[in-house]
């Protein structure tokens, strides 16, 4: 288990990472997601035992990990790290991949046979004998994965390794990556600001904000059930709104909006765009919360578009399919109807 | 202008039919600095290292003074280098005065800075990256800077290939700490010096083309060596 326990890292005098405390359990895949600048790859660059906190510790199975420290060296080669601009060393793709496995001890004819099984497996062993400075982008991205996967390490810590990637290695690469944390049930922890990704490989996660977490758990409760506005923004819910909540219902403008429990005074809603549903008539369904209101724009590229609707002032979005955005002859300026369950409504 | 060209055609007979003295004066002159420049990045590679990795209040004045150090002149670390080792200086007692020994600190000081500028200089284009692939791939410090090191080790050659040029060339230190002793501690520059004062012509024209050619081979030898001509 790796732990990282009341964290602290300053830079320059600020206080980039404020009080982090966080548990990734074996074989979970923990993303790390929050928007640029908020500490997700200082906080990995900790983990990773690159960086030493200004306060705080990092424990691996209890044990404490610190840079420089004799306990650190222990745990220090269970620890892997993948940057987001990694850098390969110079020589041929082999030479960089066999690197880890030497310096572990690991002999020639082992490292040999990891090295080709995992070239293998990236579908790079048309490359091992290649020298690194005649490798493109994805083809150096690969490579630094290799490198770092190779080692089996029991915590993979991955600075957003996709990013630079075109769409069709993007794909590539999350396939791969998640093909081989099932394989190994070992502790991937991954930053990101792609959602896709973060539902696609993650069982748990954690929200920051201005190097705090803001919310920590598991994948699905932070997109279905986040516990703040920032959040809610965050994973896209879409419909975050300041409320005044009185007797179950929550005043949103002029709008009252059903919601479920029985939250009193001032406080913020949030309600899935995937859950706003668009009709022509007022009685076409049977949700709670019905509202009339004005298109104000589509937009969306591919199959699904997102629709603002201006209610009373409120600004709803609303995920549809084009199909159905075509069905109902939805252009700016129509007239149509807002309407979502109780349910769906989240309160903070 | 007759004279000239009767002295360098001597000059040329000497260097081609291996002229004993000339010879011996060369190989001492290329172990001496070969040893100067040897110790000198033994000590002054790592402290390159040191000076770029380590954050300590005062590292850019540190950096700034091994930068200015870089044309320190020769008579200069002679002077300081014959004061350590003068019979009442500091190390007196260890009978280096006049010796090629002294002249090799003298030269070995006389490099550090540009060895230890140079150094760092190689680092700072992405020492920290690879210092820091090497930790996240389960490396401890020392071997992070290990592998760094070994990275660069094509600049690093051309470092210390520059410090060895600047202790050939030296004429100062030899002078002023080997005194100049015939067969033991002449050197190709001071025996210039000697060949020079003494008229000598075709000699000294010798001598100087026998270190000219000790120069050019460096230079030629840094020219294959640049990352950017290689490719």
């Amino acid at each position: 288990m790796l732990r990282l326990e009341d964290i602290e890292q300053v830079k320059n005098g600020v206080r980039i990472i404020r009080g982090v405390n966080l548990e990734m359990k074996p074989g979970s895949f923990f993303i790390l997601m929050g928007p640029t600048g908020c500490g997700k790859t200082t906080l990995l660059r900790i983990a990773g035992l690159i960086d030493r906190p200004a306060r705080g510790r990092v424990l691996l199975d209890g044990v404490p990990a610190s840079p420089g420290k004799r306990s650190g060296m222990r745990v220090r080669r269970d620890v892997v790290t993948l940057f987001q601009n990694p850098v390969l060393f110079g020589g041929t793709v082999r030479s960089n991949i066999e690197w880890g496995l030497k310096l572990r001890g690991v002999k020639t004819r082992e490292a040999g046979r990891r090295t080709d099984e995992i070239l293998d497996t990236l579908n790079l062993s048309h490359l091992s004998l290649r020298n690194v400075s005649t490798l493109s982008g994805g083809e150096i991205q690969r490579t630094a994965l290799a490198r770092a996967l190779v080692l089996k390490p029991r915590i993979l810590l991955l600075d957003e390794p996709t990013t630079s990637a075109d769409p069709e290695l993007r794909k590539e690469l999350v396939r791969e990556i998640s093909g081989l944390h099932r394989k190994w049930g070992a502790i991937f922890v991954m930053a990101t600001h792609d959602f896709t990704e973060a539902l696609s490989l993650g069982t748990h996660g954690a929200v920051m904000k201005d190097g705090r977490v803001e919310q920590a758990g598991a994948i699905d409760d932070l997109f279905r059930k986040p516990e703040s506005p920032f959040t809610a923004a965050f994973v896209g819910l879409g419909n975050v709104f300041k409320a005044k909540f009185s007797g179950g219902k929550a005043m949103v403008n002029t709008l009252y909006i059903h919601h479920p429990g029985d939250r009193e005074g001032s406080g913020y809603l949030a309600v899935p765009k995937e859950s706003v549903t668009i009709s022509l008539n007022k009685n076409s369904t049977s949700e709670r919360n019905r509202f009339p209101g004005r298109v104000v724009s589509i937009t969306g590229n591919g199959s699904l578009m997102n629709l603002e609707v201006d209610c009373a002032g409120v600004l709803f979005v609303s995920s549809l399919t084009e199909a159905a955005t075509k069905e109902l002859a939805l252009e700016p300026g129509r007239e149509v109807w807002v309407s979502f369950k109780a349910s769906s409504v989240r309160t903070f | 202008m007759k004279d000239l060209a009767e002295a360098a055609r001597l000059a040329l007979k000497m260097i081609t039919s291996g002229d004993p003295v000339l010879y011996a004066t060369t190989l001492r002159t290329l172990l001496i600095s070969a040893t100067a420049t040897a110790l000198s990045s033994l000590f002054f590679i790592p402290a390159g290292a040191f000076l770029y990795f380590s954050s300590f209040p005062g590292k850019k004045l540190v950096t700034e003074v091994v930068r200015t150090l870089y044309g320190i002149p020769t008579v200069l670390v002679g002077m300081l280098v014959f004061l350590a080792v003068s019979r009442t200086g500091p190390l007196g007692n260890l009978g280096l005065l006049f010796t090629p020994a002294a002249i090799a600190i003298g030269e070995a000081i006389l490099v550090a800075p540009i060895i230890t500028g140079l150094t760092f200089s190689a680092l700072r284009t992405g020492g920290h990256e690879l210092a820091e692939t090497a930790l996240s791939l389960g490396a401890g410090r020392w071997t992070a800077v290990l592998k760094v090191l070994s990275e660069k080790r094509q600049v690093l050659l051309t470092t210390v290939l520059v410090a060895f040029g600047r202790a050939v060339s030296e004429v100062g230190i030899a002078v002023m700490v080997g005194g100049n002793i015939a067969g033991y501690t002449r050197t190709l520059t001071t025996s210039i010096v000697l060949a020079v004062g003494k008229g000598e012509v075709a000699r000294s024209i010798a001598l100087g083309m026998v270190l000219l050619l000790l120069a050019l081979s460096v230079n030629v030898t840094l020219t294959f060596l640049d990352p950017e001509r290689n490719r």
